[in-house]
């Protein structure tokens, strides 16, 4: 079976190939990666993840452009004649916006099947069958693609801004805020708190509509996915799109001022109290930053 | 010169609102969300604010606008619909087909693509970028496949398009919640009606071989305390302490 993965040279390649190499190596034992890049980045070596006992030198087809700023039909321009000219069987991407579009159109004009957020992919007598989340991730779904070519885009996001201290991602430590998390002066007590502790901040979709704190800092399946040691919730309800987002944490620990709110059947530890405050007693024992807890 | 503008919408069930157990009953019970609150897709809840004030901005530039929205679904969702009538959409068409095109999302595309070629062509199509169910997000894309059309994903209403026709896909909007209608208004919307279209689907439809739901659940235990300050306490002695030593 001809299974090619089609990796894009951007932030967070590193980490996505060898994820699609894990997906790809369920399908046939020799993939072949279509790396795309400017001439620089294509001289870049594979990330050393990417050279297993299985597959010691995987096959590599480098496709360069000479554009600034490729956009997504420049891509298709380039990779629509390929996938004509090879008939792979089927195409794996990562689970960026871009390649989720790459997908979708290019299955269409080659007239094969995409199917986007993808957790498994396997293969059966009957087709594909490739497995993704249903109904914001409550569900899981199986499907059988007999289409060919079946271009499949992963459900994994890169791991960005590693290198930001603050970044939710690679935080030991993360405050997430719900709606319930009170009015201003109760966020202002925990953002005091998340300081002290050296904490991310994040939070819900309603939140952070509401201003709790910027877009960019949603967790959830469509902001971002933490993995923290630690992560305590302050008014958040427990709906299963932000749950998908904290679900890895080591910890988790809720604090919601209902008794009967969802969040309390899917974390560890549960406090139920106001979140202003627990919010002010926690300030009065976790110690600031010159380490002396605040008397009353 | 009359400027048109089409949003495209999903009604989906309140998932949010399910407890596990629930779930474990529409499973079991072949999907069936018959019992569930049913609300606007959230992303298309914004693209549906963000055709109205694109028209108020229309409207200010003394520009004539038509606004119409259409869905894809059954008769059941039509009450909900039909505010859509009271907060200033004036025509609203259900494309109606028994067919479950949840998963299918070509053949949504395909049926909204048909619709619009019949219609005449927008100048402007708005729909979110993803809807609850299926969870594609692909529709907008196959859309434009479809129509020839180029789509532009968008968070801002500030100012019309540049150059039309064009599919905007609006994702974490700063608009995101539809504007609430009068109790006049709603009145006077009870007293108009959706437009019906029966559809069938020229593509194939898809559904899923298995469905499934995880049991990830973590076991709770609840801090126990008279007063906010024993709790916090246990909290901090108990979690906090340990993990902010490391």
């Amino acid at each position: 079976m001809r299974v090619v993965i089609i990796c894009i040279i951007s932030r967070g390649w590193e980490q996505q190939l060898p994820i699609l190499l894990e997906a790809a190596s369920k399908l046939t034992a020799e993939p072949e990666i279509w790396l795309i890049g400017c001439k620089e980045e294509l001289l870049l070596p594979l990330p050393p993840s990417c050279y297993t006992e299985a597959l010691p030198q995987p096959r590599v087809r480098q496709i360069s452009y000479d554009l600034p700023m490729p956009t997504a039909e420049d891509y298709l321009a380039i990779l629509q004649p390929m996938v004509e000219n090879t008939a792979p069987r089927a195409i794996l991407l990562d689970g960026s916006i871009l390649s989720k579009e790459l997908a979708t159109r290019l299955a269409f004009r080659t007239g094969g099947r995409s199917i986007t957020g993808v957790n498994e992919i396997t293969n059966s007598p009957d087709g594909l069958m490739v497995t993704r989340g249903i109904y914001s991730c409550n569900l899981n779904a199986t499907f059988v693609v007999e289409e060919s070519p079946a271009v499949l885009a992963l459900s994994a996001h890169p791991q960005l801004d590693a290198d930001d201290n603050n970044s939710l991602e690679t935080a030991q430590l993360v405050l997430a805020m719900g709606r319930g998390a009170g009015d201003k002066a109760s966020r202002d007590k925990l953002y005091e708190l998340a300081q002290r502790m050296g904490a991310a901040v994040g939070g819900t979709r309603p939140a952070a509509l509401d201003g709790y704190f910027p877009i960019e800092r949603m967790l959830g399946i469509s902001g971002t996915s933490v993995k923290p040691e630690l992560c305590i919730t302050f008014g958040a309800s427990g709906a299963t799109p932000f749950m998908m987002g904290i679900n890895d944490s080591k910890l988790l620990v809720a604090i919601n001022s209902d008794p009967r709110a969802l969040i309390f059947r899917y974390c560890d530890i549960g406090l139920c109290d106001s979140c202003d405050a627990v919010a002010e007693e926690l300030l009065k024992i976790v110690p600031n930053e010159t380490g002396k807890q605040i008397a009353d | 010169m009359l400027m048109k503008i089409l949003v495209c919408f999903k009604v989906v069930p309140a998932i949010d609102l399910l407890t596990q157990e629930e779930w474990y009953q529409v499973v079991r019970e072949g999907m069936d969300f018959g019992v569930c609150k049913k609300e606007l897709g959230c992303f298309d809840e914004a693209a549906l604010e963000f055709g109205l004030r694109l028209g108020d901005l229309l409207k200010m530039d003394e520009r004539s606008v038509s606004l119409t929205a259409v869905t894809v679904g059954h008769q059941d969702s039509d009450a909900l619909i039909r505010n859509l009538f009271a907060v200033g959409y004036k025509h609203i068409c259900r494309l109606q087909t028994d067919a479950d095109l949840t998963y299918s999302p070509l053949a949504t595309a395909t049926l909204l693509a048909d619709f619009v070629r019949q219609s005449g062509g927008y100048d402007l199509i708005l729909l979110g970028q993803q809807a609850g169910g299926g969870d594609s997000g692909q529709v907008h894309w196959l859309l434009s496949e479809l129509l020839g059309v180029p789509c532009q994903t968008q968070k801002e209403c500030v100012a019309l398009p540049k150059s039309m026709p064009v599919i905007w896909a609006v994702e974490n909007a700063e608009c995101p919640y539809l504007r609430i209608a009068t109790l006049r208004e709603k009145m006077a919307a009870g007293k108009l009606t959706v437009e019906t279209i029966e559809v069938t689907p020229s593509v194939p439809i898809y559904k899923p071989k298995n469905i499934w739901r995880d049991d990830k659940q973590r076991h709770c235990r609840m801090l126990e305390g008279e007063t906010t300050a024993e709790r916090v306490a246990a909290l901090y002695t108990q979690v906090l302490q340990e993990v902010l030593k490391q």
